[in-house]
């Protein structure tokens, strides 16, 4: 055959099928454009030289996996639909001469022109793009921009191979989907007659379940870090019960309307609901992956708004003083109140040295230990952190002992605590009974303290597990009764942390400056005495960390919600124009037999409506649903403000909303321009 | 008055980039009188389809006027016509157009449901003419589950069911096998005998010779007519052939 023939049968094929073929490309040039961008500010060293951009440029880079796992899966899938559009062709070709071999190098030809093709424009669009993007990130990360423009030639090459892997993946796929087809049956693929399904109750009722279950878990979750644990779990119930059910289900609902005569026989719901139980099935995993794709940008958005427009709230909940300091030793020791009382001095003379003036010190220290929290009544069983495989930790507790004379000294008051007896502060008051019980040692509760959790230790909210402040009477007695409970490494669990924080009024540079100076004095000083951790940090060193990382979280989030909605845009597309086609014959037919154009186009819009508003529904239920459990995950990261994640939620759904009502207007019309 | 009247009916057809256009119907003038049945006959191409979609207003004359029931069509509005065909026509066509999404039985009661009537009268009517037609059994049955002639009297279970002027028929029994389609034209004949009036175009011989009366169009224009008054099915169906043999012969009348 001559040279060239295969190639030109391959773009006429796909110039052939441009309606399929064009927004295709078009999604392989957004997302190669897009990966070279992740790429670009990932790896590629621009970003070097940023103060405090590290995070976030780290999280771009793990970004870039996520988009390349994310276009492979995407791209394979739709081309596996274009494929199976496309079989009565081949099959023509077939019975025409030509076998699978030579499908095979026309199908090797498209693969190839899309890839040069998509590579190039993404290239283009994403060279063009980056700087665009670069400025973007440097504004909401909050570091100096660059005025240069610069191209990565490794995010050129990373590009370029990345989906050449994916295409070679996609080229041995739609090889096996001609394969085990014969010329008849791929000429008939789409002739055969199809039965609606039934409705499956089963598959139905499971998909409840599984829905169900992913929901308790989402809704029962109290703490922070089984929240971190069970998050994943919840998605992965979560995303089978919505396939299953929005298959199952939704042909369920469709034959029950069925059966309800009076809804059913009427001129709006005849043709639509037949014509949508007829097609659920099939469509049932289109919608679902279009309500997942939904439900994860709403929820990413929706958590890294609140995490970005929240950073500072979390930063002062979690430094409240400019500086801060603290030092943490296992076990039991006599000399530790001295070795605080040193620390103190220590810190303070050093900053003064410095030039601060030292206002709004906060000194404490504390015994801890950890343990299962039972009963209503404050109950700790210490032995039962013992075995790390089976720890619940819904039930795990840490307990503070501190010392009535440092908790009076520091908050100003004059309480009074007898031995065997303690003042208790939970962050649930309603959880305290008469006597609290630690391992083998009871007291007596002689009241509840007025301080928050928060105020006491600002780390505590932040903390795995809740916190119980125990006021005793004299904490080196308390603490000598707990010497004996080692936890699965041997360690003890006992655990001696020191706290000391202070503001300067000296500038940030000045109090970053100072935080490491002092860090280096804790150093030399609690060398060699067996403290397992201390440091001293600034509040404005931190702000750095703090808006790097929520911004890089904010802008990473941005950008993967673009591209999960282009991919909605894409399914929708896809789904409007298949089913024009199957419809256009349908609504011929219903027009000669006396359906009015006003008729079609209420049936059509009825339909589509309830086609349309599925997706939207459900992933507004399921980001109302998670909305608690990502709320416990903010808490890992200090932001305590349920009100604020449900205002960004909101916004974030009517945003989505809106821009899911467009595609609907757009794909909707093209609908209309097949069938009409 | 007779029940459906056509009169000088011109049909041309504009080809899309304004080359030739073909003059599919000339001066077509006929009349149907109510309980007739009237079969139409003529060569491939000679405007049969043409003047059927012209009469049930799937199509629109160049010139002429159709009047049913003592309506003019022409002076239906546009978005009122697909009621007007639901109420007053039944079509039954070639290739049955049933929609594959609905089960016989709702492919019935689409122009009911169309026309908003009451679960519970669809189903009276639809017990009413289902046993005649012999498609009791199947009516829970999807279109491609049953057989070419039992969809076909699914098609006129559902041209039948709106009680209609007149049933227009193009080449009903086209697409089925001989004994289908001796089925199909017993059950015309009985329909036609309840006093229903039908109009059927039919390349079959043995069709037409069911008729009461036979119009041959040739050229675009009515070519001749031949009523069966007294005689039997084989005596009309030699008047038919002779006609036909005449007809292509490119005789005079
Ligand atoms: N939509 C159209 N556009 C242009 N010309 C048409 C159109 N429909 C029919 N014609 C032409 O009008 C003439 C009559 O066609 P028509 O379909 O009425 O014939 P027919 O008698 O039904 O033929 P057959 O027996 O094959 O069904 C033919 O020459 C045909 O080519
Ligand atoms: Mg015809």
């Amino acid at each position: 055959m001559k040279a060239g023939f295969y190639p030109r049968m391959a773009v006429s094929g796909m110039r052939r099928n441009g309606r399929l073929y064009a927004p295709y490309i078009a999604t392989c040039i957004l997302m190669e454009a897009m990966y070279y961008i992740l790429h670009f500010l990932g790896f590629s060293g621009v970003m070097n030289g940023m103060p405090g951009g590290r995070t976030a440029v780290d999280m771009l880079g793990m970004g870039t996996y996520v988009m390349a796992l994310f276009a492979a899966i995407f791209l394979f899938y739709t081309q596996s639909t274009l494929i199976r559009g496309r079989k009565k062709e081949f099959g023509l070709y077939s019975i025409l001469g030509m076998n699978r071999r030579n499908i095979g190098r026309i199908l090797f030809w498209e693969t190839c022109i899309i890839w040069a093709v998509s590579t190039t424009g993404g290239l283009i669009a994403g060279i063009g793009l980056s700087k665009l993007a670069e400025l973007g990130f440097t504004k909401l990360i909050a570091v100096p921009t660059r005025y240069s423009f610069s191209i990565s030639g490794a995010s050129v090459v990373m590009t370029m191979l990345v989906f050449a892997v994916i295409f070679v993946l996609i080229y041995l796929n739609s090889l096996r989907q001609i394969r085990f087809a014969r010329p008849t049956q791929l000429i008939r693929a789409d002739k055969a007659g199809e039965k609606p399904p039934k409705a499956n109750w089963a598959v139905g009722i499971t998909g409840l379940l599984f829905l169900g279950s992913g929901y308790y878990i989402a809704l029962k979750i109290e703490q922070p870090m089984s929240a971190f644990l069970w998050f994943f779990v919840a998605v992965i119930l979560v995303v089978i019960g919505t396939y299953l059910t929005l298959i199952a289900g939704s042909v369920i609902l469709c034959r029950l309307l069925q059966k309800n005569r009076k809804f059913y026989y009427r001129a709006d719901h005849f043709v639509s609901v037949s014509s949508m139980a007829y097609r659920m099935k099939r469509n049932g995993a289109g919608l679902a992956s279009i309500c997942l794709l939904l439900t994860s940008v709403l929820v990413m958005m929706s958590s890294t708004s609140a995490l970005y427009t929240g950073s500072e709230e979390c930063l002062n909940a979690r430094y409240p003083n400019e500086i801060g300091a603290f030092a943490c030793k296992y076990g039991y020791d006599e000399t530790l109140p001295s070795q605080a009382a040193r620390m103190d001095a220590i810190l303070k003379a050093a900053a003064e040295e410095e030039g601060a003036d030292v206002h709004n010190n906060y000194t404490y220290s504390e015994y801890s230990i950890s343990g299962y929290f039972e009963n209503s009544c404050l109950q700790v069983t210490l032995n039962s952190l013992t075995d790390m495989a089976f720890i619940d930790y819904d039930k795990v507790a840490q307990i503070m002992f501190i010392d009535v004379s440092d908790y009076n000294r520091v908050f100003g008051h004059d309480a009074e605590v007898e031995p065997g007896q303690a003042l208790v502060g939970t962050a649930k008051k309603s959880e305290i009974g008469d006597v609290i019980t630690v391992g083998d040692v009871s007291f007596d509760v002689a009241g509840r303290i007025d301080e928050s959790v928060t105020e006491i230790d600002p780390t505590a909210g932040g903390a795995a597990s809740p916190t119980i402040f125990v006021i005793v009477n004299d904490v080196d007695e308390v603490a000598q009764a707990f010497t004996d409970y080692r936890d699965y490494n041997g360690e003890p669990m006992l655990a001696w942390f020191w706290y000391c924080r202070f503001d300067t009024g000296l500038d940030a540079d000045g109090q970053i400056a100072l935080a490491s100076t002092l860090s280096k004095k804790l150093g030399e000083e609690l060398k060699g005495k067996g403290f397992s951790n201390y440091y001293c940090e600034s509040h404005e060193a931190e702000r750095d960390d703090f808006v790097s990382t929520f911004g890089g979280l904010f802008f990473l989030g941005i950008l993967l919600s673009m591209i999960f909605l282009v991919s909605c845009v894409v399914i929708i597309y896809y789904k409007q124009v298949s089913e024009g086609f199957e419809d256009q014959a349908r609504f011929e037919i219903m027009q000669k037999v006396g359906m009015t154009e006003e008729d079609i186009r209420k049936s059509i819009n009825s339909q589509m409506l309830t086609v349309f508003m599925i997706p939207i529904a459900v992933a507004g239920l399921h980001l109302l649903v998670v909305l608690p459990l990502v709320n416990k995950l903010l808490m890992l990261f200090a932001l305590f403000d349920f009100p604020r994640l449900l205002i960004c939620a909101a916004v974030c759904f009517l945003l989505c909303g809106l821009f899911y009502g467009v595609i609907y207007k757009l794909t909707s019309n093209a609908y209309y321009k097949i069938v009409s | 008055m007779s029940l459906l009247e056509a009169k000088n009916i011109r049909k041309v057809y504009k080809t899309r980039f304004g080359g030739a256009s073909v003059e599919a119907l000339k001066n077509v003038s006929f009349t149907v009188e109510k309980g007739e049945y009237v079969a139409i006959m003529g060569e491939s191409g000679s405007g049969k389809t043409t003047l059927l979609n012209i009469i049930a207003a799937l199509d629109k004359a160049t010139e002429g006027t159709v009047i049913l029931d003592g309506m003019d069509l022409a002076k239906v509005r546009d978005r009122d016509i697909a009621g007007f065909r639901r109420d007053n026509l039944g079509y039954v066509f070639q290739d049955f157009n049933l929609l594959d999404t609905f089960p016989l039985e709702d492919n019935i009661y689409l122009p009911l449901v169309l026309a908003g009537r009451k679960p519970d009268e669809m189903q009276e009517r639809l017990g009413r003419i289902a046993p005649s037609l012999g498609i009791e059994d199947i009516l829970k049955k999807y279109p491609y589950e049953v057989s070419g002639g039992q969809k076909q009297r699914a098609a006129v279970a559902r041209a039948l069911i709106t009680d209609p002027r007149i049933i227009l028929a193009d080449e009903p029994t086209g697409a089925l096998d001989s004994k289908s389609s001796d089925e199909l034209l017993e059950l015309f004949k009985k329909v036609n005998q309840t006093g229903q009036t039908i109009l059927m175009v039919t390349h079959s011989t043995k069709a037409a010779s069911n008729a009461s009366r036979v119009l041959f169009i040739k050229d675009g224009t009515i070519f001749h007519q031949i009523y069966k008054g007294d005689c039997s099915d084989n005596q009309m169906y030699q008047k038919i052939s002779d006609t036909l043999t005449l007809l292509a012969q490119g005789g005079e009348q």
